[in-house]
């Protein structure tokens, strides 16, 4: 019985929050540095909901906070491990000590890095019509400015005025939460 | 002050939202993908009465147990023909109301092979999705819909396979949005 309320109750938490779970796993993996962190979150949110279902938790209050744990550390894990292997290609320049890193350190950076992501998101919503569109052309579609310029019927100056105002009003909505990280400094 | 970079993978991340459940393992895992079991509106409403409880009053119970469920989703589960919803949800529902989830569904007979294959099929999930979307409908009365059209089909030209169902009814979905934009527009 308790292991059908334990799979329920990890059910019911993915299936209200599914979206900032992957978030918060690309945010973590974001500050941890990983290599394609965006497209790696649903592993990362597969991998620590598949660990929690293995190895059931006793006793849990809050299912969502648990899954957000979960997925933090589990970015952590993967994260760490991409660089031990990177390490290992390259051999002795990096040192003992940073192999190990501070994992206090790493998960608070995690969390800052999921605050900034649901700031940022928080953000776009605010930004108007246009702005968002030229974010989301170039930021997350990739797409080249003149493409968007021509795209919107305006010039390529345009589109990187309207570009650099939107990411002023985003960095300063991710600083927020954020209290200042290595690309601070 | 934070690299352009690293701007641009929080943008991403932020845009991130809940993966499909039809195509989502986590979704899977957890017993969130509908998997063609259907509930039997009039037991459950019967369930309900029987135990005196009212649609908002069973929307709560679900919410304590952690699920996002409103009560015109409650409602919805009652009307109409049958009402599709994932497995785990289904769990609960029964554990809420005092009975095996047995006992809420629909025997096999009310669905026909090909009906069963259909509706568990990952497309027909999406397009319940688009159709939901389209025209601002709940999920179940999206479900019925669909397949009440792909009972037309077959009264037409005999039961098609699930594959042509499928491709009908993308078809037909297709044309709904269509309208839909226009009507909007």
């Amino acid at each position: 019985m308790k292991e059908v309320e334990y799979r329920e109750g990890l059910a019911a938490a993915y299936s209200a929050e599914a979206g900032r779970f992957h978030r918060v796993a690309a945010g973590a993996l974001i500050s941890a540095g990983y290599h394609d962190p965006v497209h790696s979150a649903s592993d990362v949110v597969n991998q620590a909901i598949v660990s929690l279902l293995e190895h059931p938790v006793e006793r849990v209050e809050n299912y969502a906070a648990l899954i957000t744990a979960a997925i933090r550390k589990r970015a952590i894990d993967l994260s760490r491990s991409a660089s031990s292997e990177k390490r290992n290609e390259q051999t002795a320049y990096v040192s003992q000590a940073t192999e190990h890193g501070d994992e206090f350190s790493q998960v608070e950076d995690a969390i800052d890095a999921a605050l900034a992501v649901e700031r940022i998101r928080d953000a776009l919503d605010q930004l108007d019509v246009r702005e968002r569109e030229v974010v989301i052309a170039v930021a997350v579609r990739g797409e080249a400015q003149t493409v968007v310029a021509a795209r919107l019927g305006i010039t390529k100056q345009r589109v990187g005025q309207i570009y650099s105002l939107a990411k002023t009003t985003l960095r300063q909505a991710a600083h927020k939460s954020v209290g200042g990280t290595e690309d601070d400094e | 002050m934070m690299s352009d970079e690293r701007l641009e993978l929080l943008v991403q991340a932020a845009r991130l939202a809940a993966p499909d459940a039809s195509s989502d393992p986590t979704a899977a895992a957890l017993g969130l993908v509908p998997n063609g079991a259907l509930l039997d509106p009039k037991l459950v409403a019967a369930r309900r009465k029987s135990l005196g409880v009212k649609n908002s009053e069973l929307a709560e119970m679900l919410a304590a147990r952690g699920w996002r469920v409103t009560g015109a989703e409650v409602l919805s589960w009652q009307t109409g023909d049958r009402t599709f919803v994932a497995p785990a949800l289904a769990r609960a529902l029964a554990t809420v109301l005092l009975c095996d989830e047995g006992d809420l569904q629909l025997t096999d007979s009310a669905l026909s092979k090909t009906e069963a294959a259909l509706v568990g099929a990952p497309k027909f999930g999406q397009l319940v999705e688009r159709l939901r979307s389209a025209l601002h409908m709940t999920n179940g009365d999206a479900e019925a819909m669909l397949l009440s059209k792909y009972r037309g089909l077959a009264y037409r030209g005999g039961e098609p396979d699930v594959e042509h169902g499928v491709d009908a009814l993308e078809a037909y979905v297709g044309a709904l949005e269509s309208k839909a934009n226009r009507d909007d527009g």
